[in-house]
């Protein structure tokens, strides 16, 4: 089914080849993987990065703002020059410069329904991605309005998200996977839409912070595509002060409006009304 | 009565008690019973979803948290 990596990427990814759980097919696996990053700020450059140099081969970035001077402590993609100029097309260039392998589109919206349905619509790669589920969501947006509508979105076309969230000195990360893992539930299980948050604007956050909530989402994306391991289904907490993760174990909730509607639900028994 | 930690702080409560009521109890004195109405509360490392709140028993010794969101990129 697949061919043969040529001698030059197989030199160039020759380090991941080595791992048994990638091998060539993984690392053709990736190659033929389709990412869509919602929000090029702080996770999603450095993430976009890790995927790019990992050798993910087809990425699309969504993000509608532009570069400040503010963003340039912790996006690493960015530097002075690129300022005023829009995040998506500067992230491009960048990933494109150094790894040609991959197909970078550019799209300077911000996510909502609509618009990436219009984004689904122009291009024929992603559509066909979404339409055979072999497309993955990452969010490193940065308010929790796009959080929810990601997940529903998600939910909606049965595509695994990987979540991520940094703020001050904690971090969140999440695979919703309802294949696979689906005892785990949605985004939306966990919080609901009227959560009470701290977004980095308000809060502020060290770049090394966001670094690592970052790598753990590009980890945890590299060990879906590649199917490392189980399906996770747990919330992974990362708390800056004292420089550790803990796991907490999620659960579906059967009253989720998001995944526990009729058309999600494998379980036909009559439910009652959502709070 | 049973003793419960709540964020490590040991908490008496009647034998009865289930995580809704624990939360009612502790949003009067800590925090504005809004705010833990929009949370994740976990027990003993596990999230017990909001709807099942009211039918969590909670037991003796059980270590009580919640997680607000955080929604930063
Ligand atoms: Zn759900």
């Amino acid at each position: 089914m697949t061919t043969s990596l040529s001698e030059t990427r197989f030199v160039h990814y020759y380090r991941q080849i080595l791992l048994p759980e990638v091998g060539e097919s993984g690392q053709q696996t990736l190659l033929q993987s389709h990412v869509l990053i919602v929000g090029v700020g702080g996770l999603g450059t450095h993430v976009a990065q890790q995927l790019a140099a990992a050798g993910v081969g087809h990425l699309y970035l969504m993000d509608n703002d532009k570069v400040e001077r503010s963003n340039l402590p912790r996006q690493v993609l960015f530097a002075a020059p690129d300022i005023g100029q829009n995040k998506v097309d500067i992230a491009k260039r960048q990933i494109h410069q150094h790894n040609p392998d991959v197909h970078v589109v550019a799209w300077p919206w911000h996510f909502d329904l609509d618009s990436v349905a219009i984004f689904i619509q122009q291009q024929p790669l992603l559509s066909a991605a979404l339409h055979q589920q072999k497309l993955t969501v990452l969010d490193c947006s940065d308010n929790l309005t796009t959080r929810h509508s990601v997940n529903l979105w998600c939910v909606e076309h049965k595509l695994v998200l990987v979540s991520a969230a940094v703020s001050a000195f904690c971090g969140q990360l999440l695979l919703v996977d309802l294949q696979n893992a689906q005892h785990a539930g949605c985004y939306r299980c966990l919080f609901n839409e009227h959560a009470i948050t701290q977004d980095c604007q308000s809060m502020g956050v060290l770049g090394p912070t966001v670094a690592v909530v970052a790598s753990m989402q590009a980890a945890l994306t590299l060990k879906h595509i590649l199917r490392v391991g189980a399906a996770d289904d747990h919330l992974h907490v990362y708390d800056g002060y004292t420089l550790s993760w803990r796991k907490l174990k999620r659960q579906r909730d059967r009253h989720c409006p998001v995944c526990c509607t009729p058309s999600n639900s494998p379980i036909s028994h009559q439910r009652e009304a959502s709070l | 009565m049973i003793t419960v930690y709540f964020n490590s702080q040991p908490l008496s409560v009647p034998a009865d008690t289930n995580l809704r009521d624990i939360l009612a109890l502790v949003a009067t004195t800590q925090q504005s019973h809004e705010a833990f109405a929009n949370v994740a509360a976990v027990v003993n490392e596990c999230i017990v979803p909001k709807s099942q709140w009211p039918h969590y028993q909670c037991q003796a010794s059980d270590n009580i948290e919640l997680f607000a969101a955080v929604a930063g990129g």
